[in-house]
Parts: structure tokens; C-alpha cells; sequence
């Protein structure tokens, strides 16, 4: 059998490294002998800390929470890390959007698998986040002393949306222009704030004025509402959702834990 | 050696010549955490060359510059100066590319016809038409670019091979002897 890993018999280069000041100082604490041990590991760790020190054995039954929150946050940091990366080829401007849409899918190289990522991971999360928010309300987790977590999660699910259907106008072909023109068109429909909207007199909405005016920063879909989609998409939304999640997390754990069966 | 869990079964799995149950979920395990890394492998590689672009944008570093009758003698064209910061410039001895990039600092030189010089609007080196330092702080004289003559006789420069005045006087590829009388095209 292999050698017992850890304990009095490390030796050599390894326990050097372990005992050096640099390593003491990113790691408090060393390898964990026993359940206090692993106890602090997950305490003192900043990635880990995320996770309960403890977890009910009832809480780890997957089909109860299709670990649908999960895969939500999960598919959150793979839309991070391939969309920072298709922001190295893509320029938001109405002559090369396109062109660097299609760059990214036919010259620069692993282009098309990060932008299939971005794309896969978008639609999925949509779909993730619904069904998570399903499988809360038939296990019951948005009563006492969750709701305001429930408020949370809706907020949450209103930034999924947005972010996709921002990102839907950046590759700026005819499909992504349409569906901005007819989705930003559903705005002026609104009553009182949009100019087509009923009651629309009452605040003095025109197409100059209006809800949709200020959402493409223009009478159409152009140069002006490209910017905005892309900055919205990249920036603004992302941090309201980073925010908002950090909140959600840490409701979770202060409401109790993860919801579990009884 | 140890009886695992698994008990009578596993014993009699073993006795098959099979795996216990524990074995195969350790190999389980082990080609999982393998692939994993694998994974991250080609991920981390694939990322990687993401980062460098099979194509770019900016102007080609070789370029073909027109036919040397078009260049008069003793002229410095500015002709590709905006497109590739180069000048051409013909001389009684033949055609020559110098780069428009001080020596100094790296600004961009002016060609002062009148003066016949060329002079950096950053710290005030002046240069003659060769390249030559005649004044200020740049260290050493303008760099050059390769020109070539191609078969159909149009000149191709490569703003990629580049040389200073000692290594271009002694590489032919720097310098294009233009024969006789400057013909007259037409």
C-alpha cells in the first residue's frame, strides 16, 4: 500500500515549504487531522467560507434542491470568464460589432468555443434560475424566515433576464437588432411612462421623452443603444447581480441554511 | 491484506477475479480527478491561445511602394508616412526606406524640405536626408527598413526587417541601386 500521506513521516522538501513563513502566512492552519481540523480549514478559508462549517445530513439529499442555486452562481462565473474574454475582440461600434462578432467565431482562435459558452451558459442560466425558482416555491423555502430571500431571488431573476436580453443586441445582426427594436417598443407600450402607452398625456411622454428614449438614448436602435446594451450588459447589471447574490448567499446561511426536507 | 467493506460480496467479486466495490469507486474517483485536470489542461491552453489573434488589423509590415521611376532623385516621400511611418528616399546611389521613429524617444520626425532635414518636434534632433544625426539628443542615426525590387519591378518594402546605419550599409537588402538615368515612364 502507498505511504500513509501526512503525519510524522513528511519530510524533505515538501514539509521545508510547509514550515517556510510564506506559506504560514497564506495558510493559518495547517493540514486537518481531525473535525476541529477540518472544521477551521473551511472557517479560516476565504473561498470556503461560503459553505456552513456543518452541514445537516438531510441537507446534502440532491433531489431535494437540484442544486439549481448552484448551478445558477456556477454558470454566473463561466459567463464572467467568457465574457471578460470576448470583451478582448469585441467593440461595441456599429461599423465592426459584426465583423467582430464573426471574427471571434471564424479567426481568432477558441473564439467560437468561448463564445458558444458565453451563449450555452446564457440560455441555460435562464432556464437554471426559473426552475430554481419552481423548485423554492413547491419545497415551500420563500416562507418565514426566508421571504425577504424570496424578494432577493426575484430581484436576481429580473438581472438574468436583463442581462440577456442586453447581450441578445451586441452581436448587432438583423435578428438582434429586431428583437431590441420590438422588445424596446413593449417599453413605449407602457402605461403613462411610454409614449404609446394609455394615460401617456398625463406625463407628457413623446417618442423624444419617453421610457424607450431614454433605455436606447435615441428615437431607433443605433450607435447610442449599442453602447448602452454593452455597458448595461458588461458592467451595470453584472454588479447589481454580484451584489444581490452576495446578499442571497448570505441570507441563506443566516435564514437557516440551506432549505432542507423536515 | 485488509477485508473492505463490501463484505461477503466483495470477497466474492475478488474470487471472480473482479474489483470490490471499493476498489472501483477509488479508480472511479481517480479517473475523474485525471480528467478533470486533463480538462483544465486544455483549457488553460486553450485559453492561452485565444489570446494571441490569427489575424490583425493594422497595415501589413511589407508593402510594395509603386516603381522606383515614380521617386525623383533626392526626393524624401512622404508618401507612406501616415499608412507605415516610413519614408522612401532616392539618392544618386538608389532607393532607401527609413523609419519615421526618432532614435531619441521615438516621436515622429518632420521632413523640412527647405531645410532639407528632418527635424523632431519632441526634444529638437535634426536629421539629414540619410538619417543622419546633425543635431540634439538622438544617440544614433534613423533605422531602415528593407527594400527589395520585385520581378515585375515595383519596390516591396518590409517595415519587419529592420537594421541601423552600420548593419545597413554592409546588407544589400537595404538599399535598391536604381540603374542609370531615372527613366520616364509612358
Amino acid at each position: 500500500m502507498k505511504a500513509p500521506a501526512g503525519g510524522e513521516t513528511e519530510r524533505g522538501v515538501w514539509k521545508r515549504i510547509r514550515d517556510s513563513q510564506m506559506w504560514k502566512s497564506v495558510f493559518r492552519i495547517g493540514l486537518p487531522k481531525d473535525t476541529r481540523g477540518r472544521l477551521q480549514v473551511v472557517l479560516h478559508n476565504f473561498f470556503l467560507h461560503l459553505h456552513p462549517v456543518r452541514v445537516a445530513k438531510s441537507g446534502i439529499r440532491m433531489t431535494y434542491t437540484f442544486c439549481l442555486g448552484g448551478i445558477s452562481a456556477f454558470l454566473f462565473i463561466v459567463l464572467t470568464v467568457t465574457g471578460v474574454f470576448l470583451m478582448f475582440y469585441y467593440v461595441p461600434d456599429t461599423g465592426r460589432a459584426y465583423a467582430d462578432m464573426k471574427d471571434i467565431g471564424f479567426v481568432v482562435p477558441f473564439g467560437r468555443v468561448m463564445r458558444a459558452m458565453h451563449r450555452w451558459a446564457a440560455h441555460l442560466m435562464v432556464v437554471t434560475v426559473i426552475l430554481h425558482m419552481a423548485r423554492v416555491f413547491l419545497t415551500g423555502s420563500y416562507k418565514p424566515p426566508r421571504e425577504f430571500n424570496w424578494v432577493i431571488g426575484v430581484c436576481l431573476l429580473v438581472l438574468t433576464l436583463l442581462l440577456s436580453f442586453t447581450g441578445y443586441l451586441l452581436p448587432w445582426d438583423q435578428l438582434a437588432y429586431w428583437a431590441i427594436t420590438v422588445g424596446t417598443n413593449m417599453a413605449a407600450a407602457v402605461p403613462v411612462f411610454g409614449h404609446d402607452g394609455p394615460l401617456h398625456q398625463l406625463a407628457g411622454m413623446t417618442v423624444e421623452n419617453d421610457v424607450r428614449f431614454v433605455l436606447l438614448g435615441d428615437v431607433e436602435v443605433g450607435a447610442t443603444a449599442l453602447i448602452r446594451f454593452y455597458v448595461l450588459h458588461c458592467v451595470g447589471l453584472p454588479l447589481a447581480a454580484l451584489v444581490l447574490m452576495a446578499v442571497h448567499f448570505w441570507r441563506v446561511r443566516k435564514d437557516g441554511g440551506i432549505s432542507r426536507p423536515l | 491484506m485488509s477485508v473492505g467493506p463490501g463484505g461477503e460480496q466483495g470477497s466474492a467479486a475478488r474470487d471472480a477475479g473482479g474489483l470490490t466495490r471499493r476498489a472501483f469507486g477509488a479508480r472511479l474517483l481517480a479517473a475523474g480527478w485525471w480528467s478533470l485536470a486533463a480538462a483544465g489542461l486544455v483549457g488553460a491552453w486553450s485559453t492561452f491561445r485565444f489570446f494571441v489573434p490569427r489575424t490583425v488589423y493594422s497595415a501589413p509590415t511589407r508593402f510594395l511602394a509603386g516603381r522606383p521611376e515614380e521617386y525623383s532623385t533626392g526626393e524624401v516621400s512622404t508618401r507612406f508616412l501616415e499608412s507605415q511611418r516610413v519614408w522612401l528616399v532616392r539618392s544618386e546611389a538608389g532607393i532607401y526606406a527609413l523609419l519615421a521613429r526618432c532614435t531619441h524617444l521615438g516621436c515622429r520626425p518632420n521632413w523640412i524640405a527647405e531645410e532639407g532635414r528632418f527635424k523632431c518636434p519632441c526634444h529638437g534632433s535634426n536629421f539629414d536626408s540619410e538619417g543622419k544625426v546633425l543635431a540634439g539628443p538622438a544617440p544614433k542615426p534613423l533605422m531602415r527598413a528593407a527594400v527589395y525590387l520585385t520581378e515585375k519591378g515595383e519596390l516591396l518594402v518590409d517595415r519587419g526587417h529592420v537594421a541601423d546605419w552600420a548593419e545597413a550599409a554592409r546588407d544589400p537588402d537595404f538599399l535598391v541601386q536604381v540603374p542609370g538615368v531615372p527613366a520616364n515612364p509612358g
